[in-house]
């Protein structure tokens, strides 16, 4: 389990939200995002969101608080300003400490953000064939986290055969 | 209470643009919080606390939700949003009309506005006095009803300016007189042959605003102009500047800091952006 230069472990209870498909229509899916125009791609991330928006206090089990309408709107914000072409649509999931985790795994890469209310961002980034993970915080400055998104949604590059 | 920072900063902008008679329609300072829970208790106990100057109440729809992010600058994409969510926006005016609290779960305004274009500006200092003492009203209901104290997360600036045409003027000329843009009275001319009439302009502009030595923005200055209409017909270009972002410290002098910074920001921008004719329409004095 990765934890954060404070020690803090960067992992909670959570209510997966992985898609809203059905298992069967899963691979479909998970294969059409890079095809997804950016309005149809905020259209799907931003219906996760309100799904979260909508759960009870409690939902864990555990006394996990409601999701404030301003951390799910600072998630749509950021998520907003991430989009790029070919950039997979993210796993959204409720964090039992009330914020919002958002997920990619794209090239071997993997980026963790947690969203803990505004201007209040956590994130974990771990690099394809790397044994270091970079882990840090973010304000209102995220040029480090599109940085990674570069990487998650680079064009696949296909060997052409001898 | 005295907000000695603030007062120092306030008194020391000796050389920031001023004019005897500026465009300005409305000004708007304004705080967005943490959402407070069971706000709705909240309405009415502050109606009673702000009633005497501002006696008029109505209610509207919310204003949105909006965060200032910063990242490598990329193209203005429309921007998505949550439907609107199950909340009030209060509005306590004052008797003349000229003075609008605006009051949400999780944002506090405070308007001055012209009314039918009259009115005279009171200056800045004086909105945000009275910005102030509807902020500490807020936070004296919150206390007595036990809710939460509002957590700000950010906070504006924006200035409004109704910039009237001249008698049969046409919007691109009004444009090309108030910024003056010599590339719209160029595409006047002849090119092989073909005469270009330009029939319709608009300005948007928008920087990051950054503190001395400071590698990362704190804020981002927004500045807008469109043909419009006064609500009795008369042709104006409106022109609205907005300074926002994230206070870096949220306590009271931190957040006036913050909000002078902005004033300043709006000001000399409005001044770099509009022409020296029209410093002389709107008289000009430093």
């Amino acid at each position: 389990m990765p934890s954060d230069a404070s020690g803090t472990v960067l992992e909670h209870t959570r209510l997966g939200l992985s898609s809203p498909f059905s298992a069967g229509a899963q691979r479909l899916w998970s294969e059409s995002w890079a095809s997804l125009s950016r309005n149809e791609w905020l259209r799907g991330v931003r219906n996760r969101l309100k799904v979260l928006t909508e759960l009870p206090a409690g939902w864990d089990g555990y006394g996990a608080p409601r999701i404030s309408v301003e951390t799910t709107l600072f998630a749509l914000q950021i998520l907003q300003d991430l989009w790029a072409r070919r950039l997979p649509t993210p796993d959204i999931s409720a964090m039992s400490s009330g914020g919002i985790m958002i997920e990619w795994e794209s090239h071997g890469h993997e980026l963790t953000i947690e969203i803990h209310g505004p201007y209040a961002t956590r994130f974990l980034f771990e690099r394809a064939g790397s044994d270091e993970e970079e882990v840090g915080t973010a304000g209102s400055d995220i040029s480090q986290l599109q940085s990674y998104v570069a990487e998650l949604a680079r064009p696949v590059v296909v060997a052409a055969a001898a | 209470m005295s907000y000695g920072r603030g007062d120092t900063l306030m008194n020391n902008i000796t050389d920031l643009p001023s004019f005897c008679a500026p465009p300005v329609d409305e000004v708007a300072i304004a705080v967005q919080f943490q959402g407070i829970d069971r706000f709705s208790l909240a309405y009415g106990t502050f109606y009673e606390s702000v009633r005497e100057r501002l006696p008029e109440f109505e209610e509207h729809d919310p204003i949105a939700i909006q965060f200032e992010t910063f990242g490598r600058p990329r193209d203005q994409l429309p921007e998505f949003s949550l439907e609107a969510f199950s909340l009030r926006r209060g509005w306590y005016v004052s008797a003349d009309g000229h003075k609008v609290v605006q009051l949400q779960p999780n944002r506090l305004v405070q308007n001055w506005r012209r009314q039918s274009g009259v009115g005279e500006y009171p200056r800045f200092p004086a909105v945000l006095t009275e910005f102030w003492n509807s902020f500490e009203a807020l936070e004296s209901v919150t206390r007595g009803l036990g809710l939460a104290m509002p957590e700000i997360n950010q906070a504006d600036v924006t200035y409004f300016n109704n910039i009237e045409l001249f008698e049969g003027e046409t919007y691109p000329e009004a444009f090309q007189r108030v910024f003056e843009w010599p590339s719209v009275g160029g595409l006047s001319g002849e090119a092989n042959g073909f005469r270009l009439e330009p029939e319709a302009c608009n300005l948007s502009f928008r920087a990051r605003v950054f503190a001395p030595d400071a590698e990362a923005p704190c804020a981002r200055l927004v500045a807008t102009a469109e043909p419009s209409e006064t609500e009795d017909g008369k042709k104006i270009v409106r022109f609205w500047l907005r300074f926002r972002g994230p206070p870096t410290h949220i306590d009271r002098d931190g957040l006036e800091r913050f909000l002078l910074v902005g004033r300043v920001a709006i000001v000399k921008s409005f001044t770099d952006l509009t022409s020296k004719v029209c410093h002389t329409l709107w008289q000009r004095e430093r």
